[in-house]
């Protein structure tokens, strides 16, 4: 009898099996963001804040390549940040902030900050560096940090928002707005 | 002698005790931070965001009196900022940011950040989330309580490198980067 009832169980488990597999790939295809120019999970030397910043790094503050797929039914526009979740300031560090970016768009070429964004409609608000536009990472010497790379669907194709609204300002928005959120996190250290 | 052991081990524990709290009810007594303006741990009517800023508040904008005392050894200067920890936006607000605070000041009056009160003691106010250099007081959406909390930090330098246009991120890391100590307080507001 209990042997019976294990045979059950390995059966009823394997039809649950073979009824869910086909629906897994589904689940796997939702919001996912990526990208090309980040290898490994390490944010590269290009992509790193300037010597004009002056915080001691010498990048090209090149904004990398970004690309998603399977946004929610019902997206209307993105909002894409950069957020360092380890800035010794115990809030954080925005380094870049994009809004009002189309439904339409399912990639950003590498260096889009600037004029790649305006051409396709898009807003970038002030950062933590307090300008609009990408800052590149540059954490202080010897220490790594990791680097929250997140793209918010939302429900409406604007935020009332300009150039000069504040990182908060742009994260109470998001979060009114929000349907779904995909992310990955890149480290760099030096 | 078992009993003896314990009795002298209990004895040791109790005299560490005493005089660990001894030792630390000297240093709160010793720095501390408070406002009389924020009654009961409430901001007042008068400190909340005034109608200009369009966030459907119809407050005074007027920042609170904010004393301190008992400022630690080697005290160069004092930061003090006011931050939502419940903004709706998963990160916080900072509401208010005053820097280079002079070591011999104990207190900001009411009103400090708009009657040129924080520039009369030779201290700087850095921007907010508002994007603005000042004050910009409680206003939680409708039905929402959001705590807020005021930090005092001593320094041990006496001018911090940030001009007016620093944004609560800068300010933040330049205020971790030379604190002897900070002490706070939180206060709520709920519309």
């Amino acid at each position: 009898m209990r042997w019976f009832g294990r045979r059950f169980a390995i059966l009823v488990l394997t039809l649950v099996g073979i009824v869910a597999l086909p629906l897994m790939p589904a689940a796997a295809q939702s919001f996912r963001l990526n990208s090309h120019d980040i290898v490994n999970g390490q944010i590269q030397p290009a992509q790193l804040s300037s010597k004009a910043y002056g915080y001691g790094c010498a990048g090209e503050n090149r904004s990398p390549e970004l690309v998603w797929s399977g946004a929610p039914p019902g997206t209307q526009s993105f909002v894409l940040t950069i957020f360092d979740l380890d800035a010794p300031n115990g809030l954080g560090w925005f380094h870049w902030v994009v809004v009002n970016i189309p439904a339409s768009v399912e990639s950003l070429p590498a260096g889009a900050s600037g004029a790649g964004i305006a051409s396709i409609g898009a807003i970038e608000t002030r950062t933590d560096f307090g300008v609009p536009g990408y800052g590149g990472p540059c954490p202080p010497a010897r220490t790594a940090h990791r680097y929250r790379f997140v793209l918010t669907a939302l429900r409406t194709p604007k935020l009332p928002v300009d150039a000069n609204a504040t990182p908060a300002m742009v994260g109470i928005f998001v979060e009114a707005n929000k349907l779904d959120q995909a992310s990955f996190t890149a480290i760099y250290g030096r | 002698m078992i009993a003896r052991t314990i009795r002298s081990a209990l004895a040791a524990f109790l005299l560490l005790g005493a005089g660990l709290a001894a030792t630390s009810s000297l240093q709160a007594a010793d720095f501390r931070v408070y406002s009389h303006d924020i009654k009961d741990g409430q901001f007042q009517p008068d400190q909340v965001l005034s109608a200009a800023f369009g966030l459907g508040c119809q407050g005074g904008n007027l920042s609170p009196h904010i004393n301190w005392e008992g400022m630690p050894q080697g005290t160069q200067s004092f930061a003090l900022t006011l931050f939502d920890q419940d903004a709706n936006n998963g990160k916080g607000w900072t509401h208010w940011v005053v820097v280079n605070i002079p070591y011999r000041v104990n207190s900001l009056p009411r009103g400090a950040a708009g009657s040129g009160a924080v520039a009369a003691v030779g201290a700087l106010q850095t921007l907010n989330d508002f994007g603005q250099a000042g004050y910009g007081g409680p206003c939680p959406p409708p039905g929402q309580t959001h705590h807020y909390i005021v930090t005092l930090t001593a320094l041990s330098v006496a001018k911090l490198p940030l001009d007016k246009t620093a944004t609560p991120a800068m300010a933040a890391a330049a205020i971790a980067g030379s604190k002897i100590a900070a002490v706070s307080f939180a206060a709520t507001y709920e519309r």
